[in-house]
C-alpha cells in the first residue's frame, strides 16, 4: 500500500511544521530534500528555434509509460488550435503562437515543471513528498503523497497535475526531469528526441552563459531577457524568445522566491491561533482519512 | 595548393573543434593564407599567436569570407544518412537547393562557418554527433542538420513530420533511396517564371500604386537575379495549403513581405534617387512604356532589339532624339543607303533623289509624300519601287 501508516505521517508533518516555524534557522533533518546544489543541470529551451513538432511530447510520454499515439500521428498541427496544459497525462505540451516578424514562422513554445531553485510545490507539501535533488529535478515520492493537491495550489507555473479520473489511488504527476534517465547517465527524453536541438541540456551555469551569449551575438532575434534566470528565485529550466513572454503563455512573476510568500501567509496565520504542528497535523489527517475511507468503500 | 587548402580547413576546424588542436602534424602545415582575404586577427587576439598560445578568439562568423566553388561543381544529390538510427537516410537533392541559393544568401546560407578556401567544410567538423556532451555553445549535429532544413521546410510544407525527408526504416530502404536519388540526377531547378509587370499596392500618401516593370529592368539593364533578389525565401514560389498541393502559379500570389521600408526600397534606391517618391507612387497603375505612345513613333523590328541606351545615351534619364535618320545613321546618304532593308526596293528613278523628296523634312515618322513630283500619285497606292521580304543589314 501507497499511503504511510499514521504515526509516521504524523511523525512528518510534525517534522515539516517544526521545520516551517523554525524558518530561518536550523531545516529538522526529517524534513523534505532541498538541495540547492552549484553543479545542478538545466536546460535552455530556445522558442525561436523550436518547430514546434512535438516529438517530446511523445518521447515524454513513451519514457513515462503513459499512454500515447504512434510518433507519425504527432505531425498534427491542428492540437495547435487551441491551448493545452500538462496534466496527467502529458507532463508537457507544446502550444503554438504568432510570430509577428514572420507569420509562416510561428513561435512553438514547451511547457512543462520549471524545477525551481526553491519550489514552492516543495514548500507546500505538508507531508514532504517532494524534493529538490543534487542535480536540480524536484520530484516527489508517491509513496508520501496523500492527495492534498497543495502543491497545485502553490506552483506558480500550475504544473502539478491531479489524476482525477483515477478513483483508484490517484496520484499528483508532473515532470521528473526524467530524473530516472539522468540517473542512468541518460539525457532527458526530451532533450534527446528534439530534432532542432531547441532544447540544450548542461550546468544551470553554463547554460546561462550561453543563452546571453546568444542574445548578445543575435540581438534582433531574441528578447533580451532569459525567463527563469531569476523568476520566482531561479529555475532549472530557462527559456529564451523573441517576442515579449507574457505574450507566450509565461505568467508575469518577480524575483522572490514562491515559497516565501506562501510561508509567510502560514506563519501570519498560525502565529495567534493554533501552532503549525497541530494544524497541519489535524489537515492531513482529515485528508488522509477521507482518501483511506474511499479506498476501503471500494 | 593543396596544403593551403588544408591548412585553411585547418584553421577554421580549430576555432570549434578544438580537441584537434595539439595533433601536432596538422600545425606542422600552418602556413599563412597567403591570397585569402583574411587577416590573422580575425581569427587570433594579438600579434602574434604561437602554437601553445594561438589566443583564437570567438568564431568570427560574419567575418570570414566566403570563397565558394562554382555551384555546378558542387554535388548533385547526397545521401545523408552518419545521424539517423531511427529513420532512414535523407536523399539531399543538393544542385537543386543550390541551383536556387543565389537569390537567398548563397552558398553561406547552409555553409555558414565555411573558409575562405574552395574546400567545404561538413557539418562534422564542427558539431559534435553527440547530443551528451560538454561544449554545448552550438548545436549537436542532429540539431544543425535539422535547423538548416526545417525552418525553411516548416514554412512552406506547414508540416514538421520526419518522413517528409527521411525515408522509413524498413527492406525497401535501398531500393527507395536508389529511385530517388536516380531520380534526381540531372535535374535542375526549372527555369524561373518570371513576371512583366508587378503592380504594388501601397500605403504610401504620395500615391498608393507603384508600377514596376520587371522585364524592363531585368533585360534593359541586364540585370542578375540577385543583384535585387538577395535574401528571398523558397515560401514566395513554394507555399502548400496544409495537407494540400503547391500553389498552381506563383506569380499569381500575393504575398505579405515581412521586410522593413528600408529594405523594400533598397533595390530601388540603388538606382532612383531616394527623395523622388512621385516618379513611382502615383495615383493609378502604369501601363507598360509603348514606344508609340511616349515618342510619337512606333519602333520597327530592328529598333525594337537595340537597348534604349543606343539612341539615348548612357545617362539615367533618357532626352528625345528626333526622328530624323541620319542623326544615328550618318552614313546614310542618297546612293549608298540599302532602302531594300524597309521592304521596299527602290526603281532606279527614285534611287538616286534626296532622303527629303519623299520623307518631307526628313521626319521619318509621318508617310512618305508622292506630292513633291507627282500630282497623280499617292503612297502606298503606288509605290516607288518593288516590295520585297525585308532583308536583314
Ligand atoms: S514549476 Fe511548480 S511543480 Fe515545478 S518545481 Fe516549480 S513549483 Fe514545483
Ligand atoms: S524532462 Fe522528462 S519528464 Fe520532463 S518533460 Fe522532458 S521528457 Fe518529460
Ligand atoms: S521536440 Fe524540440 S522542436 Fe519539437 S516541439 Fe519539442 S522542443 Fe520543439
Amino acid at each position: 500500500m501507497k499511503a504511510q501508516d499514521r504515526r509516521s505521517f504524523l511523525k512528518t508533518a510534525a517534522a515539516v511544521g517544526t521545520a516551517a516555524v523554525g524558518m530561518g534557522t536550523a531545516t529538522a533533518a526529517a524534513g523534505p530534500k532541498n538541495i540547492l546544489s552549484p553543479d545542478r543541470m538545466g536546460v535552455l529551451v530556445d522558442t525561436t528555434v523550436c518547430v514546434g513538432c512535438r516529438n517530446c511530447e511523445h518521447a515524454c510520454k513513451t519514457a513515462h509509460d503513459l499512454p500515447t499515439e504512434p510518433l507519425s500521428s504527432y505531425g498534427d498541427r491542428s492540437v495547435f488550435e487551441q491551448m493545452r496544459r500538462p496534466d496527467d497525462t502529458a507532463l508537457c505540451v507544446v502550444n503554438e503562437y504568432e510570430n509577428p516578424k514572420n507569420a509562416d514562422l510561428p513561435y512553438d513554445v514547451k511547457v512543462q515543471c520549471m524545477h525551481c531553485d526553491h519550489p514552492a510545490c516543495l514548500s507546500a507539501c505538508i507531508v514532504g513528498a517532494f524534493s529538490k535533488e543534487e542535480n536540480g529535478a524536484v520530484v516527489w515520492d508517491t509513496d508520501k503523497c496523500i492527495g492534498c493537491r497543495y502543491c497545485m495550489a502553490a506552483c506558480p507555473f500550475q504544473i502539478p497535475a491531479f489524476e482525477y479520473h483515477k478513483a483508484l489511488d490517484p496520484q499528483i504527476r508532473k515532470c521528473d526531469f526524467c530524473i530516472e534517465r539522468t540517473t542512468k547517465g541518460e539525457l532527458p527524453a526530451c532533450v534527446n528526441i528534439c530534432p532542432v536541438e531547441a532544447l540544450t541540456y548542461g550546468p544551470r551555469d553554463e547554460v546561462i552563459r550561453i543563452a546571453k551569449q546568444r542574445i548578445r551575438t543575435y540581438g534582433d532575434r531574441y528578447v533580451d531577457h532569459i525567463y527563469g534566470e531569476h523568476e520566482v528565485g531561479g529555475t532549472s529550466w530557462m527559456y529564451m524568445a523573441g517576442r515579449d513572454f507574457k505574450d507566450l503563455g509565461f505568467p508575469k512573476l518577480g524575483q522572490n522566491t514562491a515559497p516565501g510568500v506562501s510561508e509567510a501567509i502560514q506563519h501570519g496565520i498560525f502565529a495567534y491561533f493554533m501552532p503549525p504542528v497541530a494544524l497541519y497535523a489535524l489537515l492531513g489527517a482529515i485528508m488522509w482519512m477521507t482518501k483511506t475511507r474511499k479506498e476501503e468503500g471500494l | 595548393m593543396r596544403t593551403r587548402v588544408l591548412s585553411l580547413v585547418t584553421i577554421v576546424a580549430l576555432l570549434w573543434a578544438s580537441p584537434v588542436f595539439g595533433q601536432g602534424s596538422k600545425w606542422d602545415k600552418h602556413a599563412p593564407p597567403k591570397k585569402a582575404d583574411i587577416s590573422c586577427q580575425t581569427c587570433h587576439a594579438g600579434s602574434a599567436p604561437t602554437r601553445t598560445n594561438p589566443a583564437l578568439l570567438p568564431c568570427p562568423r560574419s567575418r570570414i569570407l566566403p570563397g565558394f566553388h562554382p555551384d555546378q561543381s558542387g554535388p548533385e544529390v547526397l545521401i545523408m544518412s552518419k545521424v539517423s538510427k531511427e529513420y532512414g537516410p535523407v536523399v539531399f537533392s543538393h544542385k537543386l537547393h543550390a541551383d536556387m541559393s543565389t537569390m537567398s544568401g548563397g552558398c553561406y546560407g547552409c555553409h555558414h562557418y565555411n573558409s575562405t578556401s574552395m574546400a567545404i567544410l561538413s557539418c562534422r567538423e564542427c558539431h559534435p554527433a553527440n547530443r551528451a556532451r560538454t561544449d554545448i555553445s552550438m548545436p549537436d549535429l542532429k540539431g544543425a542538420y535539422h535547423r538548416q532544413c526545417m525552418d525553411c521546410h516548416r514554412q512552406w510544407s506547414k508540416a514538421t513530420d520526419c518522413q517528409s525527408c527521411h525515408l522509413k526504416r524498413d527492406a525497401r530502404q535501398s531500393t527507395e533511396e536508389a529511385l530517388q536519388a536516380a531520380r534526381l540526377k540531372g535535374k535542375s531547378h526549372p527555369e524561373l517564371a518570371v513576371p512583366k509587370r508587378v503592380v504594388y499596392e501601397t500605403r504610401s500618401q504620395r500615391g498608393s500604386f507603384v508600377t514596376f516593370f520587371h522585364n524592363d529592368h531585368a533585360e534593359r539593364f541586364s540585370l542578375e537575379c540577385s543583384d535585387c533578389h538577395k535574401s528571398e525565401s523558397c515560401v514566395r514560389c513554394h507555399e502548400r495549403t496544409p495537407g494540400g498541393k503547391a500553389s498552381p502559379d506563383p506569380l499569381s500570389r500575393t504575398v505579405k513581405t515581412q521586410r522593413t521600408m528600408e529594405a523594400l526600397h533598397a533595390p530601388c534606391f540603388s538606382c532612383h534617387g531616394q527623395d523622388k517618391c512621385e516618379e513611382c507612387h502615383v495615383d493609378q497603375p502604369r501601363e507598360a512604356f509603348d514606344h508609340a505612345k511616349s515618342a510619337g513613333w512606333a519602333l520597327n523590328r530592328f529598333h525594337r532589339a537595340l537597348s534604349c541606351q543606343k539612341c539615348h545615351g548612357q545617362s539615367k534619364r533618357f532626352t528625345k532624339v528626333d526622328t530624323k535618320c541620319v542623326t544615328c545613321h550618318k552614313g546614310w546618304t542618297p546612293g549608298t543607303f540599302r532602302h531594300e532593308i524597309t521592304s521596299l526596293k527602290l526603281d532606279p528613278a527614285h534611287r538616286e533623289l534626296d532622303c527629303e523628296s519623299c520623307h518631307i523634312d526628313g521626319n521619318f515618322a509621318n508617310p512618305p509624300s508622292c506630292a513633291g513630283c507627282h500630282d497623280d500619285k499617292a503612297y502606298p497606292a503606288q509605290k516607288p519601287g518593288t516590295t520585297v521580304k525585308a532583308a536583314a543589314k
